[in-house]
């Protein structure tokens, strides 16, 4: 039951870039932390370009879970989890965290924000203390509020991209990812391996 | 030209291994072509790094080298080539770093032991090494059962009461005979040595070696969902190097616990939890403490699966292992007299599990799902209590009616009428389904 990351990022005409990201890599092979940073960052870009503002969804991409939540002005957040952590748990979490996030850091900042730019450490703190979801005992009692509200399930990443748009493209193109990155998704593709993300 | 570069290759391995003994981890950084001329292997933190370009180069090298040292002649007798030690080591290790299931390379490696050019403690951390890597390689486990076996014979035919059991039974290949567990009898290879409360304080084994050899079956169960070989493996530690000594049984059962609390789908340590049970379950019966002991024990089992499965809805795992708790609550209960009372509705279903306990019930069925965990394991005692029944306490009417099949259905009733998860709700049925498919068998035999 893990947590990996925990992005905040803005999204206005169709344009999305990272505000700040938080981390926990410690179950990667130490040599593979730098690309499985990488292609966090560039999914959860990806998942909050392809969704709509005032929505939720979960997009599954082998086992990993990456929840979004976009909210009307166009603050969003993504977690990405393992398929073990619960799902209602890890909304709540995004509803706290943007709210936080709203409240320190000023709105006319967002725009042109990035991680240099804005000041907000607290996304590693919430990644510790939700590791283990009984820590939002309260926010596991009080369910109702997530109850009406829908969650769009994705069975792939793919799924979410536009049609004739394809992720090996994506991937080549992105700014995000450096050479040894785009080099590893490739063999990882080829031989099948598991346990990537993406 | 290749072959030289392997070789040099080879040889930066080995100084890195020398400069850096303390590498707990391995992993491949992909890099497709040789960078400025540089080695592809690199030492960052007690990382070891290898760059995945000259994986093609050393691995064919070094495979050449372990198969050549393996060579027969036409009539297929052994070729004896002579190889220095250090050579083998070096072709050996990275062999396996690359694949860790060769066995030729890891046989190779007993011989070396054997010849005392390598220590089983070296041997033992670098297999471990290469579990980072290889987080579920059987072969790589089986080697360390070999190992770990080298150490305690070693242990037992140095000390200096050599115990008649050390030299008389090495049946099923393991390894019996250990002086600091009173009591001990040759007849039984397996289970033998459960450390009483009263004589049993001293635990039969290395403390260190069994922690480490926790440790590495903890971490490649982290590493790898799942991980049957890490969990087996496990199992075959506490019943090979700690005997199945009650205080480890309950400290793991204790330990387990928080694990599968986070880890709730994982269905090997979840096994592995139920091969704890059951030899618990062996151990308190021979005490005579099933009722006073095992029934608690069982009773928190219950509340924990009540607990995770109602906080994490539709995790297959946990409803199975309520199966197999439930079996073994039951198969208790029936080595008890029903406590007396007429028409109530608990002890009808006590005399279901009477007369279940009556006919030939087939202790198989409720330790299936443990069966894989050992192989000789104590079934023949538990079926031979269930078919016995001559010493029959009373149970505490408490337990006949904390968990009955009726309450089970009731559990399931609630989850199939609150949950919202589409999941849970389908898991709920399929375990009432088996709960009833249960009454029904019963009720068929009372026919």
């Amino acid at each position: 039951m893990k947590l990996y990351s925990l992005s905040v990022l803005y999204k206005r005409d169709s344009k999305v870039h990272l505000l700040m990201g938080g981390y926990d890599l410690q179950s990667f092979g130490y040599f593979q932390r730098g690309s499985v940073k990488e292609f966090m960052v560039f999914t959860s870009q990806i998942i909050v370009e392809r969704c709509r503002e005032g929505s939720r969804s979960t997009v599954k991409e082998q086992e990993y879970m990456c929840h979004c939540y976009i909210r009307t002005d166009g603050l969003g957040g993504v977690l990405i989890a393992d398929h073990e952590y619960p799902q209602r748990v890890a909304f709540t979490l995004l509803n706290k965290v943007l709210d936080d996030f709203t409240q320190k850091v000023p709105t006319h900042l967002w725009p042109d924000g990035n991680q240099s730019t804005i000041h907000y450490t607290e996304l590693d703190g919430y990644l510790a203390k939700y590791q283990n979801p009984r820590e939002a005992d309260s926010m596991m009692k009080i369910q109702s509020e997530l109850d009406e509200t829908k969650i769009i399930l994705h069975k792939s990443i793919e799924a979410v991209l536009e049609r004739g748009e394809k992720l090996d493209d994506l991937v080549a193109k992105s700014e995000d990812l450096s050479v040894q990155s785009k080099t590893f998704y490739k063999t990882a593709k080829k031989q099948n391996q598991c346990c990537v993300i993406l | 030209m290749a072959h030289e570069l392997a070789h040099r290759i080879l040889s930066d391995l080995s100084t890195a291994f020398q400069r850096h003994p303390n590498i707990d981890e391995v992993g491949f950084i992909c890099c497709p072509t040789c960078q400025h001329n540089r080695s592809p292997v690199v030492v960052e933190n007690n990382k070891l790094g290898i760059e995945t370009w000259c994986l093609e180069l050393i691995f064919p090298y070094a495979h050449d080298k372990v198969l050549r040292a393996r060579g027969r002649d036409d009539s297929g007798r052994k070729i004896k080539v002579s190889r220095s030690a250090r050579s083998l080591l070096e072709a050996t290790r990275a062999v396996l770093l690359v694949q860790a299931d060769c066995l030729t390379a890891w046989n190779i490696r007993k011989e070396l032991v054997e010849a005392e050019d390598l220590k089983c403690t070296q041997d033992l951390k670098f297999a471990a090494l290469v579990l980072t890597k290889h987080p579920k390689s059987s072969e790589t486990f089986a080697h360390r059962r070999w190992l770990l076996k080298q150490i305690i014979q070693k242990t037992t035919s140095t000390s200096l009461l050599p115990s008649p059991i050390a030299q008389a039974s090495h049946t099923n290949g393991l390894v019996a005979g250990d002086q600091a567990s009173s009591g001990a009898t040759a007849e039984q290879p397996l289970n033998t040595q459960h450390g009483t409360k009263a004589g049993g304080t001293k635990l039969p084994c290395d403390e260190k070696l069994l922690e480490a050899e926790l440790t590495v079956c903890q971490s490649s169960a982290e590493r790898y969902p799942s991980n049957y070989y890490a969990w087996t493996h496990r199992a075959w530690v506490v019943e090979n190097v700690a005997r199945c000594h009650y205080k480890i049984l309950m400290k793991e059962l204790c330990d387990n616990r928080h694990w599968i609390s986070r880890h709730i789908s994982d269905h090997s340590g979840l096994q592995y939890r139920q091969f704890l049970l059951t030899q618990l379950a062996t151990h308190f019966r021979l005490e005579d403490a099933l009722q006073d002991e095992f029934l608690p024990v069982l009773t928190a089992e219950f509340e924990l699966l009540t607990d995770l499965i109602t906080a994490f809805p539709g995790h297959e795992a946990l409803w199975y292992h309520r199966r197999y708790v439930f079996q073994q609550w039951e198969s208790v209960l029936s080595m008890f007299k029903c406590p007396k009372s007429d028409n109530s509705a608990s002890c009808k279903n006590h005399t279901h599990l009477q007369h279940q306990h009556c006919s030939e019930v087939p202790v198989e069925l409720y330790t299936h799902s443990a069966s894989s965990f050992s192989r000789d394991r104590d079934d023949s005692k538990l079926h031979a209590a269930v078919v016995q029944g001559n010493k029959k306490a009373k149970v505490d009417s408490t337990y006949t009616e904390h968990h009955t099949i009726q309450t089970e259905l009731e559990f399931c009733r609630n989850i199939m009428a609150t949950s919202q998860d589409g999941w849970q709700v389908r898991l709920a049925g399929s375990y009432q389904h088996w709960l009833q498919q249960r009454i029904l068998g019963q009720d068929n035999k009372l026919l």
